[in-house]
């Protein structure tokens, strides 16, 4: 919309769209820099999709680990990212990333409080098969945040329907990981719970939300951002939807999309992520809106190769009255656990997520197929008994429809749709693999990651275990969203500035976070990079909207 | 195991208060999240809600029996969640410090089953005093409009015809309806 008259409703220098860590982070670092700021949100609750997330933030050479001496260098953090994006990334922008992140870190941690620390004994994803892989170090997560500091806003801001964030890292892992729920200390997450006392994303979203609060930002909600406003040479405001009303608002710097992916919309996620079919895990109000806005003003769409994720529905589980959607990434990965097609054939490394999800959109060209999907989880009595399933706790008998269940392999192929001789057969190899604790097909469970995320440490092989105990079980898996970390997104430049097709920035037009295209990585995805590139990039954008020193020291 | 024990005070008879608690039927509907009451028996309900557990919403299927019903002030259950291993028990005990009030004092425990007992009952630490609190304000804010209501009307009877073909009908359609629960209901049943 071109519009020059000087009818708003508010007027202030920087407008964030999106209350996740991207818009926060740009709010704050602009008000830091003397500048007004004000935050959008589409939904009834701040914290965005960083409070969905176990709220990790990965950062190469971050002062925490290079304090308690691990050895580490940006330089390399540079390195590792540019051999995960394997050619699809873009380098000035990798580091661009590379160099502002320790630095953002730094800034949030001394101007709104955030506290972190590193996730000891938590590897790389590619340690140490990569060279610039780290062992540990990388990996950040917030101390316990207490939510009644939050005021009016603690109901407003949004926890997690997926993590356990009455517990840290330090918390789960230390005693034996997401495989050993039978061991966590409960009494630790009671009282956290009772005194609100938030960790993992929504600790993260937390500290950033105070952030706000700390400055006097205003973050209103339930504010739907229809349109950019732009005078002819740069976006000037935005024009929203508040109560059923027009709501117009100036932005005498900048606007930040901080609106997080493309999940929930269909029509995006097919013919711009090449994802058929997908259900979206995160709140109905992430629908790829900064797409539609960049659009209008030219700002040009860039994506890069990506999985779409897979899970399941609990019957009765929902979220803001639509059927919540759970991620099967650490339930498949588990002993007495595999995933197979419908001809009974394991495709991947179920311990590693992204082994699964790109084998999952795999077209064979020479029949024209999608030979592993549809696809299944199938697992024996011992994974009920010791192992959750999402929601559903060890022991505790599944929802009625949620899986079929036969007492042998061949009658719960057929049960299923699955090839039940061809099923029982690949688990016979498969349960041999558990006796000699390799896997020489897929290599389950060699990463020491998947050790960590999904591994039972008292197995031989943490990721390993034989399905032989009846009854056997079968739970179709459906495609779903990456959770806000979609293929697609805006191009940007080292200044988070949303670039138009000519490769020029669109003056006043920032992005961050999971809006912004992951160029910076490529094909390459690392656990806790979406949470650090939000932070990253609003610091940027807000710096750069504000006036105040370009960290990157590009124009 | 965890207790919780929640204080009402309704500016209510206690007669009043009783007409409307000795229908396990009014207990269900006030409950945060209410979605469905069937009659399973005397003794045993079935009821459904929609409960907030963090971000997340569940709708869990929970089967109330009635183990004690005494007439007027107390009453005791047991109740166990479908498909979860989750059960509990509760009681309910009124006391009249004075003619137009009632002092409760409802009580609910919750008991986790199984391996995974710790989780269930932490999970449920921060949701049972909630549920508890908006279970008593409604109840009481329920009570006390009935209680409202009853006194105009009981004040119009005053000044109006004593049985008009419109009063019939209205005191007809509120009995069909099961509405007759203002203070002229409860003598009706005998209760006052």
């Amino acid at each position: 919309m071109t519009d020059q008259s000087g009818d708003w409703d508010q007027e202030v220098d920087v407008i964030s769209v999106g209350a996740g860590i991207g818009g926060l982070a740009a709010a704050i670092t602009a008000a830091e820099a003397s500048a007004s700021a004000l935050v959008l949100e589409a939904s009834s609750q701040v914290g965005g999709v960083t409070a969905y997330s176990f709220g990790q933030v990965w950062i190469a050479a971050n002062h925490h680990q290079l304090e308690a001496g691990i050895e580490d260098s940006a330089e390399s953090g540079f390195r590792y990212i540019e051999r995960l994006g394997m050619g699809f990334g873009e380098e000035k922008l990798n580091r661009a990333h590379s160099q502002a992140a320790p630095a953002a870190l730094r800034f949030f941690e001394d101007k709104i409080g955030l506290q972190c620390r590193v996730i000891r004994d938590y590897s790389d994803y590619f340690w140490p098969d990569f060279a610039d892989a780290k062992p540990e170090g990388r990996f950040l997560e917030v101390l316990p945040f207490p939510g009644a500091s939050l005021g009016e806003w603690q109901e407003r801001t949004r926890t997690s329907p997926y993590v356990p964030y009455g517990l840290t890292h330090e918390d789960i892992f230390g005693s034996g990981g997401i495989a050993n729920l039978l061991n966590w200390d409960f009494s630790v997450m009671a009282e956290r719970l009772e005194h609100d006392m938030r960790c993992l994303g929504p600790g993260l979203a937390a500290y950033f939300v105070k952030g706000a609060i700390d400055r006097n930002i205003p973050m209103l909600t339930n504010v739907r951002v229809t349109e950019l406003v732009s005078n002819g040479e740069r976006v000037i405001g935005v024009v929203a939807e508040r109560d059923g009303k027009p709501f117009r608002a100036r932005a005498r710097k900048g606007v930040v999309l901080a609106t997080s992916g493309i999940d929930g919309n269909a029509d995006y996620e097919r013919t711009l992520a090449k994802h058929l079919d997908v259900n979206s895990m995160i709140m109905p109000s992430v629908n790829g809106s900064h797409i539609r806005l960049a659009g209008r003003v030219g700002g040009r769409i860039a994506t890069v190769p990506d999985v779409s994720m897979f899970g399941y529905t609990i019957p009765g589980e929902e979220q803001e009255g639509r059927p919540l959607w759970r991620n099967a990434m650490t339930d498949v990965g588990v002993p007495h656990v595999v995933v197979v097609n419908r001809e009974g054939r394991r495709f991947g490394d179920e311990s590693f997520y992204r082994s699964i999800a790109m084998a999952i959109d795999y077209i064979d060209g020479g029949h024209q197929t999608h030979p592993n999907f549809p696809f299944w989880a199938i697992m024996d009595s011992q994974a009920r008994e010791k192992y959750p399933f999402g929601s559903l706790m060890p022991g505790q008998d599944f929802p009625q429809g949620f899986a079929v269940q036969a007492d042998t392999l061949i009658e719960l192929g057929a049960a299923a749709g699955i090839d039940g001789a061809q099923l029982a057969e690949e688990i016979e190899r498969f349960n041999g693999f558990c006796e000699t604790g390799k896997d020489p097909q897929f290599q389950r469970g060699e990463k020491p990651w998947s050790k960590y995320i999904c591994g039972d440490p008292i197995q031989p092989n943490p990721n390993l275990g034989p399905l032989v105990k009846p009854p056997f079980y079968a739970v179709q898996l459906s495609r779903i969203s990456n959770g806000g970390v979609s293929a697609a997104g805006l191009a940007y430049d080292a200044d988070a500035r949303v670039l138009g097709y000519d490769d020029r920035p669109i003056a006043g037009l920032y992005v961050a976070g999971n809006a912004a295209a992951r160029l910076d990585a490529g094909a390459g995805v690392q656990s806790g990079m979406s949470n650090a590139r939000g932070m990253t990039q609003g610091f940027l954008a807000g710096r750069h909207a504000a006036g105040a020193q370009a960290v990157s020291g590009q124009d | 195991m965890l207790e919780h024990q929640q204080p009402i005070s309704i500016g209510a008879a206690n007669a009043l208060v009783w007409s409307y608690v000795s229908d396990m039927a009014n207990w269900a509907a006030i409950m945060p999240g209410f979605r469905d009451y069937e009659v399973v028996s005397d003794a045993d309900s079935r009821w459904t809600l929609k409960v907030g557990v963090g971000a997340l919403v569940k709708t869990v299927h929970v089967l109330v029996h009635i183990d004690l019903w005494r007439e007027p002030d107390r009453v005791e259950f047991s109740y166990r969640l479908e498909g979860e291993p989750v059960s509990g028990s509760g009681a309910y005990q009124a006391t009249s410090p004075a003619p137009d009030a009632t002092e409760v004092m409802l009580t609910v425990s919750i008991v986790g089953s199984g391996p995974m007992a710790p989780a269930w009952e932490a999970m449920a630490r921060p949701i049972l005093p909630r549920l508890a609190n908006g279970f008593a304000q409604e109840l009481k804010l329920r009570i006390e409009s009935e209680h409202q209501a009853g006194s105009e009307t009981a004040a119009t009877e005053e000044i109006a015809p004593r049985d008009t073909f419109w009063r019939r009908v209205s005191l007809w359609l509120r009995r069909l309806l099961g509405r007759d629960r203002t203070l002229e209901g409860a003598r009706a049943r005998g209760a006052v």
